[in-house]
This record gives C-alpha cells, sequence and structure tokens, in this order.
C-alpha cells in the first residue's frame, strides 16, 4: 500500500506542519482522515532535526502523527509541570495521569496512550485545558485519543460502560434527532447487562414527567442521520 | 428583547423543570423566546468523546438553522448545550478549512452563526440594577451556594466567561434578588457529569463532596445553571446520602428558578415539587430557616 492509498488524497491547502515529534512506525492504517488541524504555537526554529507533521507529499505515517493531524497540537511544549494531573477529578482512577499521557506522547508511545483506561476515565471537565500553562489542549487530546482506540480497536476493557453509554446515547440521537431518556436507557442496559440499574429512582423520574416512555422523531431526522453518516463515525 | 432559544434535549425530558422556570423567567421579563425550529441534538459530550467531526457537525447544524431562521442570539440553558453550540462556533470561526468541511458534513453554510448565551449572559443583559429593581420577593437572608460546574466556565479561551477560577457572576445576580452568597471552594469543581449512568461512584464522590462543601460552608440551598449538575446534586442527592452515610437535605434551585419567583412569578409556574430533594419555594425556605415570616 503506498502512502497515498494510505491516506486518501489531501485536500487542497493541507499546510505543512513543523516541529513535531516523530514516533516509532507502529504499521497503523488511517481511515483516509487527511483534513489537517493548523499547528498552534509552533516552537522557533532550534536547528534541531524535526520532521514537518504532515504536507501532501508526507501523509501520517505514525499513530502520534495520526494524532497530530486531528489536535495540531505540538506535544514538545509540555513541561510536565502536573497541573493538568492537580485539576483532574478523576485522576485517582486513572492507570495513567494526564500528564502521564502526555509523557507517554512524548516519547512515541502514542498505542499506550490510546491503551489506557485514562482517556475513558476523563470526564471532560475541561480543567486540564484551563489551567495548562503550555496551553496544550489537553482535554482534546483525550477526544483524539478515544477517537484514534476506536479507529484502531485499542480500547480499554475497563471503559467498556462508558463508552457503551456514549454509543448508545448517539445512536439514539441518529435515530431521532433528539435524546430521548427511555431509548437511552433501554439501550444501554442491553448493551452492558446492568438491567437493575437505577430502577429504584426511575418510577420517581417518571412519574415526575421527566422520562416519557414514547419517543418522537424530530422533521429532520433523516438530515441528522446523513450527518452522522457523513462524520465518518461508527456506532 | 427576541431571543432564539434552545432548549436541547435534557430541558425536554429529565430537566423539564429547568425549562418550565426559564420559559417563566421570560415571561416575567417581557422577552420573547424564539425556539429554533425543529432543532436536534447538540451531541454534549459523547460526540466530541468520539469523534472531532460529529462533536463540530451536531452542534454546527443548530447554529445553522438558527442563522436561517435569522436569530442573531440563541440562549442556551443547559451548560453543555451551551458550552458545545460556542465552542464549535469560535472554532469553525478560527479555522476555514475545518468549517468548510463540517459545512459539507452538515449540508449547511455556516458563514453566519448567532451569538450563544447561557443563562447568566441572559440575565446580565438586563442589569444587575434592572433585576434588582424587579424584585418582588426579596430573598433577604438566604444563603445560596451558587455552583457553576465545569462547562459554563472551561474551556476558558474558548468560552471567555466570567473567571474560570474565581467566578462570580451567579453570585452577583443573587445579590441583586437579596440574597447571601457563601464563598465556598468547590463551586467551580466537577460533579461528575455524563457519569451518573455509566460510572456513578464517580458522581457519588465528586458530587458528594460538592454537597458536603456547599453545606459546610453554610448553604441553605444550592443554585445550579446545568441540568446535568441538578441531576447529580438532586436526583443523587439520597443515593450520595447513603453511601457517605450523612443527611444533606439540601434544596437545589434552578438559577432560573430561584430569579422568576424573585422577581414575583406564581409558585404554581414552576416545577419545584418536580426537583427529587423536596425543594420548597424560597420564601418558605428562608422561613424555615430563619423562623421568621416572610411577607
Amino acid at each position: 500500500m503506498t502512502s497515498d492509498e494510505w491516506c486518501g488524497t489531501p485536500r487542497d491547502g493541507a499546510r505543512e506542519k513543523e516541529g513535531a515529534l516523530t514516533g516509532a512506525a507502529v504499521g497503523t492504517q488511517t481511515n483516509g482522515m487527511t483534513r489537517t488541524m493548523p499547528l498552534k504555537n509552533p516552537q522557533p526554529d532550534t536547528g534541531a532535526a524535526v520532521q514537518p507533521l504532515t504536507s501532501p507529499d508526507r501523509p501520517a505515517t505514525t499513530l502520534l502523527q495520526e494524532l497530530q493531524q486531528l489536535t495540531g497540537e505540538n506535544y514538545a511544549r509540555c513541561n510536565q509541570c502536573g497541573r493538568c494531573t492537580a485539576g483532574c477529578p478523576l485522576a485517582g482512577d486513572m492507570d495513567h495521569s494526564p500528564a502521564r499521557v502526555l509523557r507517554l506522547l512524548q516519547l512515541g508511545q502514542a498505542e499506550r496512550a490510546c491503551r489506557s483506561l485514562a482517556i475513558w476515565f476523563c470526564v471532560s471537565c475541561q480543567v486540564c485545558t484551563t489551567r495548562c500553562p503550555q496551553e496544550v489542549d489537553i482535554a482534546g487530546t483525550m477526544d483524539a485519543l478515544r477517537e484514534l482506540a476506536r479507529r484502531h480497536r485499542l480500547e480499554h476493557p475497563g471503559g467498556r460502560d462508558i463508552l457503551a453509554f456514549h454509543r448508545s446515547l448517539l445512536r439514539v440521537v441518529r435515530r431521532y434527532g433528539r435524546l430521548h431518556e427511555f431509548p437511552l436507557i433501554r439501550s444501554y442496559k442491553l448493551r452492558t447487562g446492568h438491567l437493575l440499574q437505577d430502577v429504584l429512582v426511575a418510577p420517581r423520574m417518571f412519574l415526575r414527567g421527566k422520562i416519557r416512555l414514547l419517543s418522537r422523531k424530530i422533521a429532520g431526522a433523516e438530515a441528522v442521520r446523513r450527518l452522522f453518516a457523513r462524520s465518518g463515525v461508527s456506532l | 428583547m427576541r431571543i432564539g432559544y434552545y432548549p436541547g434535549c435534557s430541558l425536554t425530558g429529565s430537566a423539564i423543570d429547568f425549562d418550565i422556570s426559564v420559559r417563566a423567567l421570560a415571561e416575567a421579563l417581557g422577552d420573547e423566546l424564539v425556539e429554533l425550529d425543529d432543532w436536534s441534538c447538540c451531541g454534549a459530550t459523547a460526540a466530541h468523546a468520539l469523534s472531532r467531526d460529529l462533536g463540530l457537525a451536531l452542534p454546527a447544524r443548530n447554529l445553522a438553522l438558527a442563522a436561517h431562521q435569522g436569530l442573531e442570539r440563541v440562549l442556551a440553558p443547559c451548560a453543555a448545550c451551551f458550552n458545545r453550540l460556542l465552542v464549535t462556533a469560535n472554532t469553525l470561526a478560527e479555522n476555514a478549512e475545518e468549517r468548510a468541511h463540517i459545512e459539507d458534513v452538515i449540508e449547511m453554510p455556516l458563514s453566519q452563526t448567532p451569538a450563544v448565551w447561557n443563562l447568566v449572559q441572559y440575565l446580565q443583559a438586563h442589569g444587575v440594577e434592572g433585576l434588582a429593581e424587579r424584585v418582588r420577593r426579596p430573598l433577604t437572608g438566604l444563603r445560596l451556594g451558587c455552583y457553576y460546574g465545569c462547562l459554563l466556565l472551561r474551556p476558558a479561551g474558548l468560552i471567555g466567561f466570567d473567571d474560570p477560577e474565581q467566578p462570580t457572576s451567579m453570585e452577583t445576580i443573587v445579590e441583586a434578588l437579596g440574597a447571601e452568597p457563601v464563598d465556598w471552594p468547590l463551586r467551580n469543581e466537577c460533579c461528575g457529569g455524563g457519569f451518573t449512568v455509566s460510572k456513578p461512584e464517580a458522581v457519588i464522590t465528586l458530587a458528594g463532596a460538592v454537597l458536603e462543601n456547599a453545606v459546610s460552608c453554610g448553604a441553605q440551598a444550592a443554585v445550579t445553571a446545568c441540568p446535568m449538575c441538578h441531576t447529580n446534586l438532586d436526583m443523587r442527592q439520597r443515593a450520595i446520602e447513603r453511601a457517605l452515610g450523612r443527611r444533606f437535605n439540601l434544596p437545589i434551585y434552578y438559577l432560573s428558578e430561584v430569579v422568576a419567583w424573585a422577581l414575583g412569578v406564581p409558585r404554581e409556574a414552576l416545577a419545584l415539587e418536580k426537583h427529587l430533594v423536596s425543594t420548597p419555594e424560597p420564601g418558605a425556605l428562608l422561613a424555615a430557616v430563619s423562623g421568621k415570616v416572610q411577607g
């Protein structure tokens, strides 16, 4: 497979990136994703031998480069200060703290980052991104790591329920155009087998009109379904 | 004021009480809420958590709908919807290539997008003095813990609303109603958000810490502007009490309920009885905690 077949045809205007780290090639494939983010806060040229991130002549060949295509980040900016970890509400449950995940990326170990439990326990509170003194979008990096973990089937089994919930939610939205609690909970329970969860509180919610048994599609449900298909996400 | 209205999925379901109170509040303020025609889900956390394209496309569709309907401003009371709509608008404004790509995904143009307001910004538009003048039932002496959660404030670079570490916007509003906001450290700490179903022990820990902190700092009730936070603090309060072995009995108001009531909206027009934790109207709560009778 040539690099072009691997990555598809680059969009017009794809820019050459500078200052990015390269990682060891892991033989990964992309799904034709060629849209690249403009690199944020590029480092001044220090004369070190760095590879441009991607360009029409140089598509992503590593998982790390795929990641940087999605985020536009230069992970060399992280100085491992640890503010992200200190502020992370779920850090205590993670196998790798947010700072450790960034360290893995700096060391070219993107696959380990994608395989981590940490990315699934991230609750997207955005404290890390807000507090990072180097303006690295750590929360956005967690998003991209989840996307790549799914793309390359690297999901940690411990994140099963959380991933199941996201998928159930999005499938309901794809079908109806909006989220309805009853099909969401039904889909989640069937997917995870947690049949008795919340059986005590559900009736109280139902009696208050907060869960309805009948769900209706919006008029534009078909347009939303097309949107899902065109976004390329698999559920 | 005529303003676009994006209720979002929660406000039509599990947070119907929030929607009821926002509409009652808008009527009391003399504003017209124009609900976006055939709006769709913003994707909340799940979309951007699994796919960058989907995470931008779902909110973008609603921005395009609003523009198509000639709405210059949209009020999104749900903090997650507000966050996704605004982050999407700002992200796509900065990157023409990505904007063109998302226009392709949603099959709609994005050349113009409306301003996106959260509930606090909507109230700020009326001015603190403007609100104070309209108060019919002052909340004098009521100690309220204003709870911001995450998505009203962060990521600060793209949201640009209030101070992410020491916010004051909600406190300023409840002060205008005569209440006494308490200062408490965990008011902008995560409640556990979307993990309420998929990792409930996280909510027990995080929302539990929030409730304990609010109570220990003297709050007689909490006030929130996010339906997910409300769910975790209200719907989950009994479960948290059982897990931690203590009682809180802390009423959790929506900001719109507190403001609407202070402005004189009758109790029947609100939906306090839909909360799971017994939530008296603010006057009754004040009377109960202070022993005084409120006129």
